[in-house]
């Protein structure tokens, strides 16, 4: 006997004119621009060391960001996880991000941290914040109080070395909990090569009522946690409407390969064995995408040497299509490392794009180890990456995005709202703000008010007709250390609309808009 | 006053009983028991370049179910032999052998109590063959269907009580290149109206003219916007060179349009339409077969829909062991209270897949298994493995009826050139049989929802027997998920009325009249 059907829940579907928050014109002002133009990415700000917190010592942990809408005013906003102090940054209202410390912790420093997530984790309809820490702290949840500012709440038991934590309902009671990915915090890589060492071991928490979050771990095949875990990408990779993890593991010839762990629905994992997706790597990061246009959800996987592009067949089996379709990026001593990545369409031609950070790793040492003959070089200046989509596939462009520090997180958002994705970057040290501009702008924004506590819709499935085609993304913010603001972004190519935008909740049921113009909003709710 | 036929295990005189204490849940098994190749075959006939259609129904009137093969070497009719085997029946058509078809569909269409059918035939008019119900036939020519057909499908299309008949036509003249190169015209798709004087008589401009005239596999009758008449969902071939699929709405008068925007209209290689409710929210929902994988669309019940394929698990994806998919059904094969999809493949065999290029890296293979997919009853679904059923032969056609009445629907199949039954055992089986009467014309209640209710799960049905050059017989198969008995059986007519029965005990066979 299974459980009884889960009902259809009427959706409500509001169009608005683009947010149109104070001080903007609403978007629809733009919606009769649809023409290709060159597609340009400029930094706009920057923080670095010196702008920064340096509340602790921030040599050892990486640097994470997340956007978000924190006082629901309309604009994205950030937190910034980074090893001398977290914190916040206000958009002022134009798009531009103003350092914000004191915003959610106003009686203390944030701590350092090495993750960051804005988004509503208990589903209270406000914006909470959720810092990742590695150093053998617990993670720390900040629960939005609305006039009363925020509640810190620690996460008990958290204390391995939180890479990401990546939020999605993985029990099927549409609260969030989360996979917290972890590295280690007493150990060097160079260790792990000489086989002395081995991850912290990664986490699952379960969410229970009123926001406590209970250790779950041992619903996770334990023979498989103590890797190098950088990211633990949740998706529905075998199409049975739970969400999976793909777990992209640093140092793989040491401490295991990559691992898909397929979810029951009940949050209980068992390791994927024919996923043909086990690639043994020194995995950084895994964005989610439509690759191949079949509306299976695709890997880009992040890794030293050159990333690897695995399409999914549609039931959980993955083959490697990265020089079928353009997605390498040949190693060279100005591309050798990569950290954090997303798919995102920047130029709005309606085919997802990549967006990769390189840096420096900063280890020779270890370089030199592990390259396997190869010849690797470790660059001083390692450009990020962007890999435009079309129908032929992708290919490598130098729009501006083309930071030659130590990158190793990103985060998308439309944070001038001129409808068109930005991105922001994190690294060895700063923050960085880029703005995007031209492209087949403007295309349509989609946000989700899912059913239940799951209040972003995290986990669903988004669509949107674009002339023969139908262009496929999921809700799922999560990259490297970082979350992206909890919206899709479509581009449609230059058309002044589209047919039909639809949805596929978590749960299955549907719902759908049509005759969506340029420039248009659209809020689906369950 | 309503009628209630109650069987307590169907048990025809001869027929198993089911059992009647609460059944349980074992594993699915669907194994061959029965096959006639070339050489059982007739023969009368060529069969180069044709394709076989088959039927389920009670031919004779004896309770259990028979089996109707369109052939192009001569058809075949199998008599039951009151224990779920198969027989030679001896039926006839005028007095001699059944004629030669390649599609074939069952239905009482003079309200005499007995199934007719309709013979499809590509080099020929095609025939309705008139029961005397013991299996004698006296054949009609249906006038004006010269075309290749490829399937009919019954239902009341034009709301006055009584069965009409759409023909799905390829072309006899086809050729793979002529599709590559979009010079192919199709023959035209037919509306047949049922007149007050019993005869069929074309409908003259009742569908648009820019939709007939594809290469059509299937029209499936199908209520997709919830207004109370039937739709056609009409499934083409050669999509990327000729015709979409489309769906072409009913104004409850047999007058079509075409939908603009149902969000349906699949541009494949499309072979066969199931009709079913795959995400249990009562709207019935398109499976549809293809070249390089079928295509599952979920129903928004306003007349559009939502690809699912990818995200369902429906996917098959396209391999040498599963490139080419045709006849397909949503049935409850495992009786857990859900609908499943059984899916036939095989090798096309011809140049086409090649010749198209379509996909360079697409291979037609020599071996294409049959596919049944699972519901896990939350419209999510996974390839049954283990299974019997997994005929890696040149399958084209399919069809559902519980032919040994052990309350589990078996299966058969037609092909290049075989005829095979499938006898379904384990499961949570046996279900509740509901056939229906809707009137002194319409005794199968075509396009009525079913709907069953046990311990609080609600499973949704429709009267749609047709199937890809086929018909199953004109019978619903609920799972109950190892429940003893359904608490509620709702019948939702076409036109929105209900009949409403309570307590209905497994293994049932259950006739409900409107």
């Amino acid at each position: 006997m299974r459980a009884p059907r889960r009902r259809l829940i009427p959706a409500v579907a509001l169009l608005a004119a683009c947010a149109a928050p104070d001080g903007k014109p609403p978007a629809d002002d733009t919606a009769a621009v649809v023409t290709c133009d060159a597609l340009v990415i400029t930094l706009t700000e920057e923080w670095l060391d010196a702008d920064l917190p340096n509340v602790a010592d921030r040599s050892h942990t990486p640097a994470g960001v997340a956007l978000g809408d924190i006082d629901g005013d309309g604009w994205l906003d950030a937190l910034m996880a980074y090893g001398g102090g977290a914190t916040a940054l206000r958009n002022d209202g134009t798009g531009r991000l103003v350092l914000a410390p004191e915003w959610a912790a106003p009686d203390a420093p944030m701590p350092q941290a090495a993750a960051a997530a804005i988004l509503d984790v208990d589903g209270d309809s406000d914006i909470d914040l959720y810092l990742g820490r590695d150093g053998g702290f617990e993670d720390e949840l900040y629960y939005n109080d609305g006039a009363e500012g925020f509640t810190r709440v620690i996460v008990a038991g958290s204390t391995s070395a939180t890479s990401t934590g990546a939020f999605a309902d993985l029990d099927g009671d549409t609260d969030l909990d989360y996979f917290l990915a972890s590295t280690t915090t007493n150990t060097e890589g160079a260790e792990v090569v000489a086989g002395s060492a081995s991850g912290d071991g990664v986490m699952l928490f379960l969410q229970e009522e009123g926001g406590t979050f209970v250790d779950a771990t041992d619903r996770l095949p334990q023979d498989i946690r103590f890797g190098w875990t950088f990211q633990g990408s949740p998706l529905d990779a075998d199409a049975d409407g739970d969400l999976d993890i793909y777990m992209a593991n640093d140092f793989g010839a040491w401490l295991g390969p990559n691992r898909l762990l397929l979810n029951d629905g009940a949050a209980n994992f068992t390791v994927a064995e024919d996923c043909a997706c086990e690639l043994e790597m020194f995995g950084m990061g895994a964005a989610v995408g439509d690759a191949n246009g079949d509306a299976a959800p695709d890997l880009y996987v992040t890794d030293l040497g050159g990333p690897n592009l695995l399409v999914n067949d549609g039931t959980g089996a993955f083959y490697d299509a990265t020089l079928a379709l353009g997605a390498d990026i040949p190693f060279s001593e100005s591309s050798l490392t990569s950290w954090g990545v997303t798919f995102v369409d920047l130029d709005q031609n309606a085919w997802p794009d990549l967006a990769v950070t390189y840096g420096q790793l900063g280890q020779p040492e270890i370089v030199e180890q592990i390259d396997g003959g190869a010849g690797w070089v470790d660059g001083e200046l390692q450009p990020d990456v962007l890999l435009l989509g079309g129908p032929d596939g992708f290919a490598q462009v130098d729009v501006g995005w083309n930071d030659p520090s130590r990158t190793r997180a990103v985060a998308v958002g439309d944070l001038d709202r001129d409808g068109r994705p930005d991105l922001v970057t994190a690294g060895k040290y700063f923050l960085r703000q880029w703005h995007t501009d031209g492209g087949c702008a403007p295309g349509v924004r989609v946000t989700l008010e899912g059913g239940g506590q799951n209040r972003h819709g995290i986990g669903a499935r988004v669509q949107v007709d674009v002339g023969d085609r139908v262009v496929t993304q999921w809700m799922l913010p999560s990259t490297t250390a970082s979350m992206s603001a909890p919206e899709l972004y479509f581009g449609l190519g230059g058309a002044a609309g589209t047919p039909r935008v639809s949805v596929l909740w978590p749960d299955g049921a549907t719902d759908a808009v049509t005759d969506v113009a340029a420039g248009e909003t659209v809020v689906f709710t369950q | 006053m309503i009628a209630l036929l109650l069987a307590g295990c169907a048990a025809p005189e001869g027929g198993d009983t089911a059992a009647k204490t609460a059944p349980t849940c074992d594993p699915l098994d669907v194994t061959l028991t029965q096959e006639w190749v070339e050489g059982a075959l007739p023969n009368d006939s060529s069969v180069e370049g044709t394709q076989p259609g088959v039927a389920i129904g009670d031919l004779d009137g004896d309770g259990w179910l028979d089996v109707f093969m369109a052939y192009a070497g001569g058809s075949m009719a199998l008599r039951n032999d009151g224990s779920g085997g198969l027989l030679e029946s001896g039926f006839t058509a005028d007095g001699g052998a059944l004629p030669f078809g390649e599609a074939v569909a069952l239905a009482d269409i003079d309200g005499d109590g007995d199934l007719d059918a309709h013979l499809g035939r590509w080099r020929a008019e095609d025939l309705l063959l008139v029961n005397d119900g013991a299996g004698a036939f006296t054949t009609v020519t249906l006038a004006g269907s010269e075309g290749a057909t490829f399937s009919g499908s019954f239902a009341d299309a034009d709301a006055d009580g009584d069965l009409d008949l759409f023909v799905a036509a390829g072309a006899v003249d086809m050729s793979f290149e002529s599709i590559r190169d979009g010079l192919q015209v199709g023959d035209p798709n037919l509306l047949y109206l049922r007149g007050d004087d019993g005869a069929y008589a074309l409908a003259e401009g009742a569908m648009p003219e820019d939709t007939r005239y594809g290469i059509t596999f299937q029209g499936a009758w199908v209520d997709a916007e919830d207004d109370g008449d039937l739709d056609l969902y009409v499934a083409n071939d050669g999509g990327p060179y000729l015709e979409p699929n489309h769906l072409l709405l009913n104004d409850g008068a047999a007058h079509f349009t075409k939908a603009t925007a149902c969000f349906c209209d699949l541009t494949m290689f499309a072979m066969g339409v199931a009709v079913g409710d795959a995400d249990g929210t009562g709207t019935p929902d398109l499976y549809v077969t293809d070249v390089g994988g079928p295509n599952l669309l979920l129903a928004q019940g306003d007349g559009t829909y939502v690809d699912a394929t990818a995200a369902s698990g429906a996917a098959i994806p396209p391999e040498p062991t599963s490139m080419v998919s045709w006849g397909t059904s949503a049935v409850d094969i495992d009786a857990d209270q859900d609908l499943d999809l059984v899916v036939t493949f095989g090798r096309s065999g011809s140049n086409f897949i090649g010749a198209a290029d379509v996909n360079p890296d697409w291979v037609d293979g020599d071996e294409q298994p049959d596919v049944i997919l699972l519901n896990g009853g939350d419209g999510h679904f996974t390839r049954a493995t283990g299974l019997g059923f997994a005929d890696p032969e040149r399958t084209r056609s399919m069809a559902v009826g519980d032919l040994d009445r052990d309350g589990r629907p078996d299966l058969v199949t037609a092909g290049k050139h075989f005829l095979r039954a499938w006898r379904t055992s384990g499961g949570c089986g046996p279900g509740v049989t509901v056939a229906l009467d809707a009137g002194p014309l319409d005794r199968h209640g075509i396009g009525a929802r079913v709907t069953t209710e046990v311990a609080g799960v609600v499973t949704h049905q429709w009267m749609l027997p047709s199937g890809t050059g086929a018909s199953n017989a004109p019978e619903l198969y609920f799972g109950l998920g190892g429940a003893a008995a359904a608490e509620r059986v709702t019948v939702r007519w076409v036109d929105g009325a209900e009949t409403v029965v309570e307590g209905v005990a497994a293994g049932s066979v259950l006739t409900i009249p409107r």
